[in-house]
């Protein structure tokens, strides 16, 4: 086969990406839903004062510390004063580049997982979730986090021990429920490597140190900052915590939020991974995707825990974790019907 | 080499359904690219920056609040990170109901006053202070207690007399 074929399908799954983002120039003004202009406001106090607003945020009347994590907000000033361009051009480029980073990171993801084919496959699928695509369209801190979480997994599947505690800085710094949910995922794939090097009578340390190090470093980061802050450490202080924001997640909301490819490719991978794990013959980024499925799923029912906060928002970060496990579900799928249709073929030509 | 014809077919269907799932995405992601403010509201910037104080506040809602802070550095009384703010709540039900929907003019300016507001944004479009969506009642604004500062077709901003 045409070892290029896989790099113009790769190239056809970024197109489709930008087709899909590219509504972010269809009105007079970038978009407004979701809070996007208060990271304008920050990016717009630096560079006309010189100085980061963090003893007083413009929300709500002003007088409080800035508590949102900055590195958006940095990103975004940056971009201005190095282009010269309006802010409200910048906002519609920072989705344009949301758009290029998401198809590669997914390809990354997929590949570790499963090869070559199957990260082709996670790319296209990554222009499916409705969700992913509602706010990764929109110059937003959550585009940010998620265009950097599957590239951020994929160093954890890799077990890059230096480029994952990396992640875990930049990823919590750049969005707070991206962070939480990377972290999380670090915490789980640590947790069930531990299990794993056990069974397999490999060194438990090693293996389950670069999950544990990011959860570590994304752990202290987010804690540092929000000290630094607010001078506390009580997150469950929080407005998001105090009023329960969010909705409760049914089994039609996320089918209506995830579509029906990626929902029934999505658990078709999560079986064939648990019965992998269940056999013992997950490797570590089999490991990894079925920790990060977990986490998803405790994260959009984590109203059963006794949180009950953001589960709907989780909702997208359960497609990261879905996608590369719907792309492994597809590879496996074709691959057994490829068996299938090579048993026809014998029995036609014994047959015949 | 073999064409084996049941991978194909199961790629084709997973393509042909998954193009489906790529419109609905789409679809489903339209209403959020609505900009809610006003073309007028961008042009009232300009008077804003000449004519009101750096990080002067204003009663306005969620949406012309967070247009008005990344646009001009002013603030407002709504909108933003609620995540760390003192009475959030209490704040954006009195620009709900006792400024947007208030009962008299005055009831409207004590309120703006409550919050430190120096002045008001009445847009020409229905206004979402935190609960609900409302249009702007322009018989609030009495000149007892408020003074037409600056209008275009798009909005109108009042200042919040002493």
């Amino acid at each position: 086969m045409n070892e290029r074929l896989p790099l113009a399908f790769l190239l056809a799954a970024v197109a489709l990406s930008l087709y899909g983002h590219s509504m972010v120039f269809n009105e007079w003004v970038m978009p407004t839903y979701g809070n996007t202009m208060i990271h304008v406001a920050s990016a717009r106090h630096a560079i006309e004062t010189g100085e980061y607003p963090m003893w007083n945020d413009y929300s709500y009347g002003g007088g409080q510390p800035n508590l949102y994590v900055p590195l958006y907000r940095f990103l975004y000033a940056e971009l201005v004063a190095l282009t010269g361009l309006s802010f409200d051009l910048v906002g519609r480029l920072i989705v344009v580049l949301y758009a290029l980073l998401l198809p590669l990171g997914f390809y990354l993801l997929g590949r570790e997982l499963a090869g070559e084919w199957a990260g082709v496959a996670s790319a296209f699928l990554a222009s499916l979730s409705p969700e992913l695509l509602i706010y990764t369209v929109r110059p937003l801190p959550q585009g940010l986090g998620l265009a950097l979480l599957p590239i951020g997994f994929y160093f954890l599947a890799k077990k890059d021990l230096r480029a994952s505690v990396l992640s875990a800085f930049l990823i919590v710094l750049a969005h707070q429920e991206a962070g939480v949910f990377f972290v999380g995922c670090a915490f789980a794939f640590g947790a069930l490597e531990v299990a794993r090097a056990f069974l397999a009578g490999k060194r438990v340390f090693a293996e389950s140190m670069p999950g544990f190090a990011a959860w570590g470093a994304g752990t202290l980061t987010y804690l540092g900052w929000h000290f630094f802050a607010v001078r506390n450490l009580d997150l469950f202080a929080l407005a998001q915590f105090q009023h329960h924001e969010g909705a409760f997640v049914s089994l039609q909301l996320l089918y209506d939020k995830t579509g029906l490819v990626l929902l029934a490719l999505g658990a078709l991978g999560f079986a064939l991974l648990a019965y992998k794990a269940l056999e013992n013959k997950l490797k570590a980024p089999g490991v990894f995707a079925l920790s990060a499925l977990l986490v998803g799923l405790f994260c959009i029912k984590n109203d059963l825990f006794g949180l009950q906060v953001f589960m709907d928002r989780f909702i997208v970060f359960l497609h990261v974790s879905m996608i590369p496990v719907a792309a492994l579900a597809l590879k496996e799928a074709c691959s057994f019907s490829g068996k299938i249709d090579e048993r026809i073929r014998t029995r036609l030509s014994r047959g015949g | 080499m073999k064409l084996k014809v049941l991978p194909l077919a199961l790629l084709l269907l997973a393509a042909w359904l998954a193009c489906s799932d790529f419109e609905s995405a789409r679809d489903s992601t339209l209403p959020w690219m609505n900009p809610v403010v006003l073309p007028g509201e961008l042009e009232a910037m300009a008077w804003v920056r000449q004519n009101t104080a750096p990080r002067a506040v204003f009663v306005n809602d969620i949406f012309g609040g967070e247009f008005l802070m990344g646009n001009s550095l002013r603030e407002s009384a709504v909108g933003g990170d609620w995540a760390i703010i003192p009475g959030v709540v209490q704040r954006m039900h009195d620009v709900q109901y006792s400024f947007y929907e208030a009962e008299t003019p005055e009831q409207a300016w004590e309120t703006a006053k409550k919050y430190g507001a120096k002045f008001v944004w009445a847009p020409q479009r229905q206004v979402f202070p935190g609960y609900e969506w409302v249009s702007v009642n322009q018989e609030l604004f009495d000149p007892q207690y408020f003074r037409l500062a600056y209008s275009n077709p798009d909005v109108k901003i009042y200042e919040v007399l002493e």
